[in-house]
């Protein structure tokens, strides 16, 4: 069988650099995060007063909301638990339910966040099948 | 000549029936499709300084409840899916011992939920996990047949997406992109060919272990995995591949904080896996196959898969 000429051996080791650096490239963009704001003391700039759930016991797949009052300019809001499931209702509220493999005690955190920082608060939900 | 040529081909040919052998799925736990294992899977060994660039399409969709091996009338979740794309590439160090990668990205990872208020879509998009192993084949080879033993050792790095949001709130981990896992696996590929015959047969056996996601207050342990699959193939002019596999797949419970166990998780399935290899060049393949449950058990409530299907293009070089 001929041997491959030289510049299909080029080709191919191009081809191989070209894949391998896709493969990296995959890596940078998934890698790329936003920096969070520093946490800072609640002022007139800046306050998360409370969260508050409709329910805090409650069974598979029931629905409560969750909702964060807060005060400063241009806020943004945002929502974390380790188990469950949310989706927004408005800026400040969110809907809360939990599928079967949420059972237990499961945290809920909020945080606000504008140009002069981030605050957050947590609070549990009681999950029973 | 023609014999060089002839021995070629059916070396590549056999590679490529290894491949269809091996991609393999993962059954979402609780409410979404699941995630691929390690891409394409491959776990045979490539010529020495042979690369191999394997790209594919994938669907995954997962519809109906179980509980047990009953299906549930149920419809919280109306459907859970993802399309998916790989890349992979596996390089032959030596006669003996291979190389793979592999990373991928969720074009997009839905579910569609029934909520009191109507139905709601959480979606997210990126990269997946990256995928990389050794293969080292015991047999030595031999004039009068194909057959390669090769064990495997390998892991998955959660390098991928896994804080996705959607307007505000962060989604939950089984629709991110990214298991948010370090996986370690292992794995034991015995095929059987006779050079010039054109049936054969493969075993496949695979461990996966998982460590505990510890990310702000989530603490989460994926159960093992365990999968084990049977196959036969029927080639046809070296052009031509037909092959139909069966897998069992046993996942263990997953756990939460304190070591709990999680009762909802954990199931076991039994998988057909019709697949189809077509020559399009000397070098090049299409390969696609779909994956059918035919058998569930699932611990607690679960959504479980329907189906998934993949389509691939292969090529393979000498470097």
């Amino acid at each position: 069988m001929p041997n491959p000429t030289k510049s299909m051996r080029v080709f191919r080791r191009c081809f191989s650099v070209f894949t391998i650096l896709l493969i990296v490239g995959f890596q940078l963009v998934s890698c790329k995060k936003d920096e969070p704001k520093p946490e800072v003391a609640p002022s007139d700039n800046l306050s998360l007063d409370s969260v508050v759930a409709t329910k805090t016991n409650i069974v598979v797949w029931e629905e409560i909301h969750i909702t964060a009052f807060a005060r400063g300019p241009a806020i943004t809001f945002k929502w974390q638990t380790n188990h469950g499931s949310m989706v927004g209702i408005d800026s400040s509220t969110v809907l809360y339910w939990a599928c079967p493999t949420c059972v237990g005690d499961n945290i809920v955190k909020c945080t606000v966040s504008n140009a002069f920082g981030s605050i957050s608060d947590t609070l549990v939900i009681h999950v029973t099948p | 000549m023609n014999h060089y040529l002839s021995n070629l081909s059916m070396k590549f040919l056999v590679v490529g029936i290894f491949i269809l052998f091996m991609v393999n799925e993962v059954s979402g736990q609780c409410c979404a499709a699941g995630n691929p294992v390690g891409g394409d899977g491959t776990q045979d060994g490539v010529k020495k300084h042979q690369m191999r660039v394997f790209a594919a399409y994938r669907l995954s969709y997962s519809r109906d409840y179980f509980n047990g091996d009953s299906k549930e009338d149920v419809r919280h979740i109306e459907k859970s899916f993802y399309n998916y794309s790989s890349l992979s590439l596996t390089y032959g160090v030596n006669w003996r011992l291979t190389l793979h990668g592999e990373m991928g990205y969720f074009f997009n990872k839905v579910q569609d939920v029934n909520l009191s208020e109507g139905q709601e879509r959480i979606s997210a998009s990126g990269a997946g996990d990256l995928a990389l192993s050794g293969r080292y084949d015991l047999l030595k080879k031999k004039l009068v047949n194909e057959n390669q033993l090769v064990v495997s050792l390998g892991g998955r790095l959660p390098v991928g997406a896994f804080s996705e949001e959607q307007d505000g709130v962060v989604i939950p981990i089984s629709l991110q992109p990214s298991s948010g896992a370090l996986k370690i696996n292992s794995g034991l590929f015995y095929s059987h060919k006779k050079k010039d015959f054109p049936v054969g047969w493969s075993s496949y056996l695979f461990i996966e272990w998982s460590n505990t996601i510890e990310k702000d207050f989530l603490i989460y342990k994926y159960g093992n995995l365990y999968l084990a699959e049977v196959s036969a193939f029927y080639s046809k002019n070296q052009k031509f591949v037909g092959v139909l596999s069966g897998k069992v797949e046993v996942r263990e419970k997953d756990e939460r904080e304190n070591q709990q166990e999680i009762d909802a998780t954990g199931s076991w399935v039994f998988y057909l896996k019709p697949q189809l290899q077509v020559g399009l060049a000397k070098t090049l393949q299409l390969i696609t196959f779909a994956e059918v449950p035919v058998y569930k058990y699932t611990n607690g409530s679960q959504l479980t898969n329907l189906f998934s299907f993949q389509v691939g293009i292969r090529n393979a070089f000498s470097l």
